[in-house]
Order: C-alpha cells, then structure tokens, then sequence
C-alpha cells in the first residue's frame, strides 16, 4: 500500500458535501472535529481539533445516530464499541499480563511500554470508515466519504499484513492464496461480518478472540450432509466425505486444510538514541505445526488444532524494565491459530498417512527452546507409534496399510473400526456392502470384475491382480473350443467322405 | 415567440441549478473547514509549510523484522 502525500490524507472530497453521495457530510466539520472554523489561520482552525473524533468513545458523534441500525438488523454498532476487540485489544493486554511480572512498578513500566509499542495498533469507527488506520499514518480512504464497508487493502490489510494478507492472497512463497479468495473472489467481509466488527457484545471479556461468540466460524457456510439448517442461511455444498464424520470435534479444520504459514520469533522493543521507539524480530519462518488444543471450551472441543509461533520472548520488555515477564511459562508460545490460506487438498490431507504417522507435522519438545518448555507444556501432541506398530495386530500390517484403503476398515457408519479378520476374509465379507471404494456391481456375478478392483489397487481375498493369468485364461477358453470344433469338423467330413 | 420561451426556459434551467448547488457553495464560503480542505493549491501550501516546519523525523534506525 503506497503511502499517502500530507496534502492527500487531508483533501477532502466535494462530493462529501453532496447529500445525495454522503449524508454525513451535511453535519458541521467542528460538530465532529471540534476547532474553529471561523478562523482563516490553520493553526487558530485547528486549536482544540479532534483529529479522530471516534477514538476512544464514539457515542457523542457515531453514536447520535448509529447506536442501533436497523438496516442492517444489528442490534448495536456505537453500543458494542467498548466490547469491540479492534478498539480495546482487551485478550492481547490479558495474554501479556498473564506472562508479567506482579510488581506494581514492573507493571507500570510495562504498561507504558505496550503504551508506546503495541497499543497504537488498534482502530476506531473513522479508522476504519473514513481514514487508514493511524498505525500506517492515517489518511482519507476516499476523501473523507464513508465506507460502510472497509477497503481490504487500505485497512484490513494494513494492519492485518504480514500473517493474514500474505496467507489468504497468496503472497508467502510457494504457498498458493486461500481457495476461498482464488476461487470464489471472498474477500474478508464475507466471513468477518460488521456485527463481528462492531464488538462481541458479551457481558465477559472474552480470555481471547475465539471465545467472542459472533466471530466468523467455518460451519457458518459448511455444513455437514444432513445436519440442521438455518433457514434463509446460504451454505456451500455439504461436507460429505467421510473424513469429516471422522474428525469433526477431534481435529481443527484448519489442521487438514491449511497450509503452512508464518511463524514469528523474539520480538524486541525499546528507544534508539534519539528516542524513537523500535522493534526488533528474529526472522519469521514458514511452517506448520498440530499441537493439543490448550483450552477446549464448548465451542472449540478439538484436541487437535493448528498452532502458530508469537513473537513472544523472555526479554521483550529488557529496553524498559528486566525481568518483566517472570511468569512467561503461564501462556504458550505457541498460539492458537487459524491461518487464512485454507485448500481442499493439502499435503497433511493427501492421505491418511500423510498425517497420521507424520511426527514431523506435530509440536514436540524439539521444536521450542528450553525457556519455552513449560510454556507449552499442555500443547505439545504425544508422538503415536507408526502405523504398522499401531496396527501390528494384523497378520501383514505393512501389506494392508499399503493395499487397504483405511476408510475400509475406518468407515464411519461401523459403530467401531474393522479389527477381526473374519469380517473381511469370508465369503460374506464386510467389504462387499461397506467398503468405501466397493465396486457398484455384484462381485458373483457372470462379467469381469477384476478391472475396477485392479485399477483401485484394493486387496480382496479372492481377487487377481494379475491381468497377464486373465488373458492367458481366456486364451485357454478359446483355443479349448476352438480345438474341439476344428477336430469335429474334420472328423464329420472325413467320415462323410468314407 | 418560440425563441423567447426558449430563453425562458434556458434562464429557468440556469436558475433551478444556481440555486440547487447555492446551499453548498454558502456553506464552504462560511466554513474555513472546508474552503481549504477542499482546495488542492491551500492545503498543498500549507502541507508544505507544516512539513518544512517539523523538525526532520528519525526513522526508527534499528528496527528489524515483521511487525
């Protein structure tokens, strides 16, 4: 996003003071702004001028008229601004305390530090509908005209930059953009509702922002085949595959359909000499990594959930204060996440072994430093033996997790996976009516069945997967009668001869 | 006699559209607000002056990394 000329973020557009583009413009710029606007000289113009006039309290400009809106059906807009997680950043200041220091002085120091370092990143109703956000130094979106909806790329992604828009446009090396935006042109409001936007609206804060109860959801719009549907809801097609049956309340969706994404390590604040503020990060990684669901609420159940690396680290706050985050092992560093680079196919979904087995896609100890430990104690996921070890009660582990598709045995609609033999290798073998990949034809029928078997690379007792033995056999068939019709030829016309 | 109602009705149209935009051009003459936040030339002079006037901003020199 290129930056905006001084006299560009200022410029205010004539079509603002056009009723029919932009009522607002028909309210008096001092109403709003404050100053003076009889005075010629801008510095006399300005003197008491509210630059945004939204932030921190919007009720007395916004709020005269959007404390309800009616159009749009939310119940509140201005009403939820003191629950909006955009104005107050109210879960990052708890992680952070829950990681600080109780000193009373230690905290002050902190407190002025975020003050200085991390709180100027928040937004406002003009942040958002009528200026960048002043964390990328303001200025008009559009010359002071109203956006009911936020531009993406000169707010959401402003701010929202380096994991977010990086991840869903695509722009992380490698890493294809979110199929929701690539394919179906989504952009963050067709998730990210303006009543999610507007504030949570719930009596407690929430410990963070996926407890907000109006955040967007992914079974907003996917659904199960034959789950309940809310009427007048547009959903996308149902989520039939069995894998879904089998992993839904178990697994994130994001662990099967996000790809890798940014992680980012040891950030560093304080003042260079001439006291402008700084940060310092060590290089941001690509990765991904399934770790345990810290905190499993009603809401989020999963025990298994993509988690992303923050920039978290032991000396933080060293610049101001030292030892501010004695208590750094209360919260992991490895967080909760939800990447925004979401594919149907990705390579931990390919198959099931491409993930069940797979320790390397799996937070472990090895992953973090030693001050990290404790940390993320309740995230690490307990490495499981491999499969053949796990499935060692088979006469040929190898051969079957290598020839048996697992959903045969796995198949959801059995009330418990497949572990007998007999349920397979008898002549009224399970795999004729429940095995996922079972040809639509009866097996005992009179035509060639083992094509579709072949060719599916399933192993049923009683099939060949030998083409070359079908053709010779068929050869035999025919040269068989072949050989008796010629010898009974020739024998009726030798004897007619006689 | 054609003529004339035609300039009759070009002063009506001239009329309608002076006074249709009059309410804005008296409000951005009582308002410096918006005299000059909407003028390209003032707030170009004035951007200028406020920006020659600041003294020279340091950039953060040692920050590193994705914020």
């Amino acid at each position: 996003m290129a930056p905006l000329e001084p006299y560009e973020k200022v410029m205010v557009d004539t079509d603002f003071l056009d009723e029919d583009e932009d009522a607002h413009g028909q309210i008096s710029c001092e109403k709003c702004h404050g100053g003076n606007p009889e005075s010629s000289d801008y510095k006399a113009a300005h003197e008491g001028m509210v630059k945004d006039p939204t932030y921190p309290d919007p009720s007395k400009t916004c709020g005269e008229c959007h404390a309800m809106d009616e159009e749009s059906g939310h119940p509140e807009i201005t009403g939820k601004n003191n629950t909006n997680l955009h104005v107050t950043l109210a879960p990052f200041k708890t992680k952070i305390y829950l990681r600080a220091n109780s000193d009373p002085c230690v905290r002050d120091k902190i407190d002025s530090a975020m003050g200085t370092h991390c709180s100027a990143c928040h937004s406002s109703c003009g942040q958002c509908h009528v200026s960048r956000p002043e964390s990328v130094e303001g200025g008009f979106i559009e010359g002071h005209l109203f956006q009911k909806t936020p531009p993406v790329d000169t707010n959401c992604t402003s701010c929202h930059g380096s994991r977010v828009e990086n991840e869903f446009l695509g722009k992380n090396e490698g890493i294809p953009a979110d199929v929701h935006h690539m394919k179906e042109g989504m952009a963050c409001k067709e998730c990210h509702t303006g009543d999610e936007m507007h504030g949570h609206g719930m009596d407690k804060e929430p410990f963070d922002r996926y407890e907000v109860e109006n955040r967007a959801k992914c079974e907003d719009c996917h659904r199960m085949a034959g789950s309940e549907k809310t009427e007048g809801a547009e959903y996308a097609a149902d989520l039939v595959h069995p894998s879904h049956a089998i992993h839904q309340g178990k697994v994130s969706c994001q662990v099967c359909h996000s790809m890798p994404y940014k992680n980012c390590y040891s950030c560093h604040v304080g003042r260079d000499k001439s006291g402008t503020p700084y940060f310092k990060t060590e290089p941001s990684t690509i990765d991904f990594k399934i770790g345990l669901n810290p905190r499993t609420t009603e809401d989020r159940p999963e025990k298994y959930v993509t988690v992303r690396h923050i920039p978290i680290s032991p000396g933080l706050f060293d610049f101001y204060v030292k030892d501010a985050l004695t208590d750094i092992e209360k919260a992991p560093s490895w967080k909760f996440a939800t990447p925004h680079n979401i594919q149907l196919t990705t390579p931990q979904n390919e198959s099931c072994l491409s993930c069940h087995g797979n320790n390397t896609l799996f937070l472990t100890k090895n992953d973090v430093d030693s001050w990290e430990v404790e940390a993320n104690k309740d995230v690490f996921a307990p490495l499981m033996p491999s499969p053949p070890v796990r499935h060692n009660w088979l006469e040929q582990p190898e051969l079957h997790l290598k020839k048996v598709d697992c959903l045969t045995c796995h198949n959801p609609q059995l009330q418990s996976p497949i572990k007998d033999c007999q349920q397979c290798h008898a002549k009224d073998s399970i795999l004729m009516t429940t095995a996922e990949e079972a040809p639509e034809y009866s097996l005992t029928n009179w035509s060639f069945t083992n094509k579709e078997l072949i060719e599916k690379g399933n192993y049923v007792v009683g099939s060949n997967r030998i083409p070359a033995l079908d053709l010779i056999g068929i050869l035999l068939i025919i040269l068989t009668f072949a050989g008796c019709t010629i010898h009974g030829a020739l024998r009726f016309i030798t004897r007619r001869r006689k | 006699m054609r003529s004339v109602s035609k300039l009759f009705l070009m002063v009506v149209a001239v009329f309608v559209f002076v006074l249709s935009h009059s309410a804005m051009v008296v409000g951005a003459e009582e308002s410096s607000c918006v005299s000059c936040h909407t003028s390209f030339k003032k707030l170009l002079e004035i951007t200028r002056d406020i920006e020659a006037a600041k003294p020279a901003e340091e950039e953060p020199a040692e920050s590193e990394g994705e914020g």
